[in-house]
């Protein structure tokens, strides 16, 4: 199995193999080629596969992959497959997921076809903070605890969370 | 004074993290592919998990195991408790998803349609076939021309007179 990070690589990795075979395909077809596609990694995923906060947190997630996909319809379905492999589900509604403003989006690997980023951890537990205290409240509660994150507690109340749902 | 509170919560919250209930609820769920974590847990595919065990973890400790709850004991329930009287809400929310049915109150804050999505997870354990596409027994009494008939159709075909019969009825889309 392996952690987080090393199962999104096998992911990233075969989904950029195989976009490499389907354009080699469309190429001799006389087709347009796939350009490259780009994942941004949201949610608990982005947490997980961070090795500096998976070091510091306990966390577990379902099988739910938040990410915002820029990809054609049929690379999606190639993604979802290797998900479906790794024991993973692609979340349809991870376009709703908030960003909250002054998110950054930090690298995770770059293949010749795919190109991932996660969300930067603070803005992660920001979102979940204010959309999703009840489900989050022991990680919020560790993560102000670990005084990891010094501008936390004011994005969430800049935000209109309320530090009561963590109390 | 708040962030005083939430300090002294989360010291409570480690305790709670080595907690039996919790460690016994997420051995079973993780070996058995619900949930994923980032921590060691000590897989437990055989256990039987106490219900009351269960809502603990979840209240307590990791909300998502309620999340995830009502799918594993619908699809695995033989390694739960569950007793209809004690566990009502449970209850009654597997009822739910059992009969496929679209929408159902929320389990302890957790919406029905996020649980739902569980049901169709691909398992670990590949036996575990999600609800849709679990064989049902059915039984019919039929002429007996028509089982030579199937008899034979599923020879010519190479298949089981399940699978002709499936073929016929279905197409031969699968």
């Amino acid at each position: 199995m392996g952690t987080t990070r090393q199962r999104l690589e096998r992911i990233f990795r075969d989904l950029d193999k195989r976009i490499a075979e389907i354009n080699f395909e469309r190429r001799t077809e006389g087709l347009r080629l796939f350009s490259k596609t780009k994942v941004r990694l949201l949610g608990q995923t982005s947490l997980m596969a961070n090795d500096r906060i998976s070091a510091m947190f306990s966390l577990a997630q379902t099988a739910d992959l938040d990410a915002v996909l820029k990809m054609d319809d049929l690379l999606k379905n190639e993604f979802t497959k290797l998900l479906i492999r790794e024991g993973l589900v692609y979340d349809e509604d991870s376009y709703l997921i908030w960003i909250p403003h002054g998110a950054k989006f930090e690298r995770l690997f770059d293949f010749e076809n795919v190109g991932v980023e996660t969300i930067d951890p603070e803005s992660a537990l920001v979102s979940k903070a204010v959309k999703a205290p009840e489900k989050n409240k022991q990680l919020i509660r560790e993560a102000i605890a670990s005084d990891e994150f010094p501008t936390l507690v004011d994005r969430i109340l800049a935000n209109g969370g309320k530090l009561e749902n963590f109390a | 004074m708040l962030l005083k509170e939430i300090r002294a919560k989360a010291k409570e919250d480690e305790k709670k993290r080595r907690d039996r209930r919790f460690l016994d609820t997420m051995g079973f769920l993780v070996a058995k592919g619900f949930l994923q974590t980032n921590f060691d847990v000590l897989w437990a595919p055989n256990k039987r998990v106490q219900i009351d065990d269960a809502i603990w973890a979840g209240k307590n400790v990791e909300p998502r195991i309620l999340e995830v709850l009502p799918a594993a004991v619908l699809r695995l329930g033989r390694h739960f408790d569950l007793d209809p009287e004690r566990h009502g809400d449970l209850a009654r929310v597997v009822a739910r998803l059992r009969r496929g049915e679209e929408q159902g109150d929320a389990f302890y804050g957790m919406p029905y349609d996020k649980m739902k999505q569980w049901v169709e997870l691909p398992l670990r354990d590949r036996r575990v076939k999600p609800l849709t596409k679990k064989k049902v027994v059915k039984t019919f009494r039929l002429d007996p021309a028509a089982v030579k008939c199937l008899k034979n159709l599923a020879n010519d075909k190479q298949c089981t007179e399940t699978e002709a019969l499936e073929r016929l009825l279905l197409g031969n889309t699968r």
